[in-house]
């Protein structure tokens, strides 16, 4: 088995699901007469990161996560996006990213050692498994879910299952 | 040194109901401490036609203790969605972990090759290999259960951070 397994399939999954959830809240909008920015701008609670900011997250840390993985420059992008068309650009973006990895780069990444601060507020170091497991996959779904989430709470109708996406 | 199917299931799911248990304590805390009723939080949604707290631990806990069930090819848990209380819900994280707990990792071995068959509806099964169960099915669910559980706390303003969703210390 390969981390490319566990990660590759699984941020392009969620990521093409999310860039059809965007594209369900921005007809939402247009069809009630709503403000973009109003679902774009939108938290959970006032300390919470806004739905704009949720995408921005859950790009990075799939692209990265790859780029960690198989001992690549990490791609920095900045987050200047303000529209829906410009979140489901970065999204394509980022999925075209992560699909462009092979497998073979993957090769010895769970023993690989990644150092990153995992928001203790000091980086520390954690095997390539680790890292995949504990902080990768658990913070790209932490961040696709709560964008799902604040559209959810706003009312634009979406299930389950279009979280999920197709299998 | 390569990686066993164990170590990309089992192990994830133990961290993050750990994690989830934690939450729960602080949300118990802070209703005691705001004097909130406990139910206030139980049952609190994000929107009307999503689950309510409770059933977003329960789920959390079922698609995570079925996953390794599946995996494992062992008998499926079946829990009745009975808790009502934070006393409760924290009694059936600490039950599911148990059962996680007790399966062993060889007990994984061959898993992301073997077919799975699981309900995706009324009525409705699929059939995946192991690692595409794995990844397209319980490990999103199971986050996406344990995240709409903290956001749902979060928008009731309980103080929590993401480091506690990672259980990080």
């Amino acid at each position: 088995m390969s981390l490319f397994d566990s990660s590759v399939p699984a941020f392009i999954q969620t990521l093409t699901s999310l860039s059809a959830v965007l594209d369900k809240a921005e007809a939402h909008a247009k069809a009630r007469g709503i403000q973009p920015d109003a679902l774009l701008g939108a938290r959970l609670f006032p300390d919470m990161f806004p739905l704009t900011l949720q995408i921005q997250h859950a790009c990075d840390l799939a692209g990265r996560a790859c780029a960690r993985l198989a001992q690549v420059e990490i791609p920095i992008t900045a987050d200047t996006e303000t529209t829906f068309a410009e979140l489901n650009q970065r999204i394509g973006k980022t999925i075209a990213y992560v699909r462009a990895f092979e497998r073979s780069q993957f090769d010895g990444a769970e023993t690989r050692n990644i150092t990153v601060d995992v928001g203790s507020g000091r980086p520390v170091p954690l095997s390539g498994q680790r890292y995949l497991s504990n902080f990768a996959l658990p913070s790209f779904y932490f961040h696709a879910t709560t964008a799902y989430d604040i559209l959810r709470h706003n009312g634009v109708e979406l299930g389950k299952r279009d979280f999920l996406g197709a299998v | 040194m390569s990686i066993s199917f164990y170590d990309g299931s089992a192990p994830v799911f133990i961290r993050t109901l750990n994690a989830l248990s934690a939450i729960l304590t602080k949300a118990e805390a802070h209703a005691a401490a705001n004097k909130i009723a406990p139910g206030d939080l139980l049952e609190a949604r994000l929107h009307p036609t999503m689950y309510p707290l409770t059933k977003q631990v329960q789920l959390a806990c079922d698609f995570s203790g079925k996953a390794c069930a599946r995996f494992t090819q062992t008998e499926l848990p079946v829990m009745a969605d009975t808790e009502t209380t934070f006393a409760e819900l924290q009694a059936r994280i600490k039950k599911v972990l148990a059962n996680i707990e007790a399966l062993p990792p060889a007990k994984y071995e061959g898993a992301e090759k073997r077919e799975i068959t699981f309900p995706v509806g009324p009525g409705q099964t699929m059939t995946l290999t192991g690692q595409q169960f794995l990844n397209h099915s319980a490990i999103p669910q199971f986050f996406f259960h344990c995240t709409t559980a903290y956001d749902i706390l979060r928008h009731k303003g309980v103080e929590l951070g993401k480091r506690d969703f990672l259980g990080v210390a």
